[in-house]
């Protein structure tokens, strides 16, 4: 039995499993069960809403079924069971979300049991912080899991353009990308929170305030991905947003084997912005040339600049610089 | 922007910085109407002051190598003039010669070997 098969039949057994426990424990409780049920309760912990049991079963084995549906994609069509860094975020989805599911049904359950009415569930804060916890518990228990298995055989790196570096001499590379939509988004944004926090002052009465914190947000969001510069050189790499250079990440050579060039379009990442799971994901600024930053774990971090070429060359002719003196 | 600087260059470092612009220009790694990185981008590149980078960015400005553009940053304007940047690397080139015990004619000799 492959790796893949078993991975699937152990998820496979705890998806089931799951469905066994949503469907046996309610129809086993339903005697004292009120209908219809409270569903949702209020920040105060007083029911506000109600659903029938029907509904809530179907509900749960929907969910259930998204989850074991994410489950295929992922394993049968992106690969994720032959590969730790795709496997464990994965195992991680999806320990965490079924535990949520059978955590809330739990919840809800335990509300209403051997009340007469729904109004007379009561839902604590308590065990909310325990599902939250629970769920994490799981995730995390999902990610150790997975890391055992098989580990494929490294890929031969493509291998990226590359130059001479003279001695003597300090080279260095500096580029950026600029995405024009963010910078009108954040000069609106900024704009826009100028306007609303001088008429809320003006007119304390209006309520103009809370327009007041989306407006700042998209000011911040747009002036950090409006614009990515890279610099190479000496023994790192740094990432820096927006216009005054922070926040900024910094990659040590040590931790990079390789970097390539790619024409990337936000389509193939699913958007702009930081897209995907750490250890493959891109910060897509805008469609186009993509500098590609091979880390020596396996996993890699693609980021669209322009003159990508050079950076990618010179971070080759870096690491095999110390490859030659170490 | 690919830039080099020379680390046993005895010249003063914003006419080393100014060097490396020039002969980015000159290699075509940057071309014109190429919009160069902020000054304090590239002096925290090259580990120098941001002073010093726009001190070599306005001589390039001034030699008509670089343009500045009023909200728009510092730009590329024309690679350097080909003579002005051959004169300057023969002069290098006459004082590495020098320390090696060549004299200009030796030089000379050896450039009419090679052509």
């Amino acid at each position: 039995m492959s790796y893949r098969s078993r991975f699937l039949a152990v998820c496979g057994a705890g998806a089931v499993t799951a469905g066994a426990l949503l469907v046996a424990v309610p129809l086993w409780l339903r005697p004292r069960l009120p209908e219809p049920l409270a569903v949702h309760w209020g920040p105060s912990g007083q029911a506000d809403r109600t659903g029938s049991f029907g509904t809530a079963m179907a509900l749960d084995l929907a969910m259930l079924g998204l989850i074991v549906a994410f489950l295929l994609y992922a394993v049968l069509h992106r690969d994720a069971a032959d590969h730790p860094d795709r496997r464990r975020p994965v195992a991680a989805l999806l320990a965490g979300a079924v535990t949520l599911v059978l955590a809330v049904r739990a919840a809800t359950l335990a509300a209403n049991l051997d009340r007469p009415d729904w109004r007379a569930a009561e839902l604590p804060l308590m065990p909310v912080l325990f599902i939250l916890l629970a769920v994490v518990a799981a995730g995390a228990l999902g990610w150790a899991a997975a890391a055992h298995g098989p580990v494929p055989p490294p890929r031969e790196t493509p291998a990226g353009p590359s130059m001479r570096l003279a001695a003597g001499r300090r080279t260095v590379w500096v580029s950026s990308a600029v995405n024009p939509w963010a910078g009108a988004a954040a000069l609106a944004g900024v704009a826009g929170a100028a306007v609303v926090g001088l008429l809320a002052w003006l007119f304390p009465f209006a309520g103009l305030g809370t327009a007041l914190p989306p407006l700042v947000i998209i000011g911040l969001v747009g002036a950090i991905v409006h614009r990515v510069g890279v610099r190479v050189g000496d023994d790192r790499v740094v990432i820096s947003f927006g216009p005054f250079r922070a926040p900024a990440r910094t990659i040590p050579l040590d931790n990079l084997r390789g970097a390539t060039v790619e024409d990337r379009q936000p389509y193939q990442t699913g958007g702009w912005g930081l897209r995907g799971l750490p250890g493959r994901s891109t910060i897509m600024i805008r469609g186009g040339e993509t500098l590609v930053l091979r880390y020596a774990s396996g996993g890699r971090l693609a980021i669209t600049v322009d003159d990508a070429r050079h950076g990618a060359a010179l971070i080759n002719a870096l690491l095999a610089e110390r490859v030659q003196a170490p | 922007m690919l830039l080099t600087l020379d680390l046993n260059d005895p010249r003063p470092l914003h006419e080393q910085v100014a060097a490396a612009v020039r002969q980015a220009v000159a290699s075509g790694v940057a071309t014109p109407g190429q919009r160069l990185p902020s000054a304090r981008e590239l002096a925290a590149a090259l580990g120098v002051n941001a002073n010093t980078v726009l001190r070599a960015l306005r001589d390039l400005r001034d030699e008509g190598v670089l343009e500045f553009r009023r909200g728009r940053g510092v730009s590329v304007l024309r690679p350097p003039d080909g003579r002005q940047v051959l004169l300057r690397r023969s002069r290098e080139l006459l004082e590495e010669a020098g320390r090696y015990g060549y004299r200009p004619e030796d030089v000379i000799e050896m450039i009419k070997e090679l052509s």
